[in-house]
């Protein structure tokens, strides 16, 4: 059965067959009935197997980069023979080099913060201060001026709203940008799948010093505390590979 | 392992949310390479893109199981 090599990422090189200079590959054989070209489009329709293999993409990487540095590559970079793996270390090799340095004692975590539109208009509701007076002046109104205040009333709450999510949203941005040293601001993840959580409005991979991880665990816990009360909830994940980091 | 160490508490929805993470990672991100064989990259977007649909639909099929079951 014929193989090719599925390179995962690249390391410092710790005597691995496949190596140039102080580089070495993280790799492993697998089938060409599987990864050949024509077979490799066709599995990736199948998404129990993509699941699988994008799992196991993760996995290694992720044991690997307990005992060292790694460079994460995407998903199905597959080469036909050692010979192309080492040429491929040959050509790329300062750019790798830099990116060990950079990677060097470091780590990516994901931050990401959502708010729940009902608990944070409720508290804008009992906490804003122009909100309550004219809920107070709403209540005392003739039904013609009432109607009138409602509307009012209405825009301001949608207003203080969107203020209150983007002043806890920038903040967030902010203190977390004097922890680390490179962070990339990402999309934010689709309302359909974090309907339990709330809406998504900040995703923010980082890449932090492993020792000022804890800091960035005591802003995060912070801000629940702080925030909570308000329907804002926030996820730390990590350590990941630092996928997002290596371009 | 301490046979002491409490278990930690399992949470379906946790681990959802990691999954999708996993893969807006290793589909979307790391060290793009022109390896021999390599998908092309709109080609993997679609693909992506399909899957993040799957990941949807079995949410909200998920959701509407939850609302149709009966209260208490």
């Amino acid at each position: 059965m014929n193989e090719l090599i599925y390179v995962y990422g690249v390391t410092p090189n710790d005597n691995c067959e496949i190596a140039f200079n102080n580089l070495s590959a993280l790799y492993e054989y697998v089938p060409e009935s599987e990864f050949g070209e024509g077979s490799f489009q066709n599995n990736l329709q199948n998404t129990e197997w993509l699941t699988e293999k994008a799992l196991a993409h993760q996995t290694t990487l992720e044991q690997a980069a307990k005992e060292k540095i790694v460079i994460p590559f995407k998903f199905g970079s597959i080469f036909k023979s050692a010979d192309n793996v080492v040429q491929m270390l040959k050509e790329k090799h300062q750019q790798f080099e830099l990116l060990l340095e950079k990677l060097r004692e470091r780590e990516e975590w994901g931050i990401k913060l959502f708010y729940e539109s009902t608990s944070l208009t409720s508290w804008i509701e009992e906490h804003h201060e122009t909100i309550t007076q004219l809920n107070t002046e709403l209540k005392n109104s003739t039904p013609g001026k009432a109607f009138l205040l409602k509307k009012q009333y209405e825009t301001k709450i949608r207003e203080a709203v969107k203020a209150e999510i983007n002043a806890v949203r920038q903040q967030l941005y902010t203190e977390i940008q004097t922890l680390t040293d490179h962070f990339k601001l990402e999309k934010e993840t689709d309302r359909s799948l974090t309907r339990e959580k709330g809406i998504n409005t900040l995703n923010l991979p980082i890449l932090i010093q492993k020792t000022k991880v804890d800091q960035v665990q005591t802003l995060v816990e912070n801000y629940r505390k702080n925030y909570g009360e308000r329907g804002f909830s926030l996820e730390l994940t990590g350590p990941w590979p630092p996928y997002n980091f290596v371009d | 392992m301490d046979d002491n160490t409490p278990l930690e508490q399992f949470d379906p929805d946790k681990e959802k949310v990691l999954l999708s993470d996993v893969l807006d990672r290793v589909l979307n991100t790391g060290v793009t390479i022109s390896g021999d064989i390599t998908i092309g990259i709109a080609d993997e977007d679609l693909i992506y893109c399909s899957l993040r649909l799957m990941l949807t639909s079995v949410d909200k099929l998920r959701q509407e199981n939850l609302n149709d079951s009966p209260e208490s």
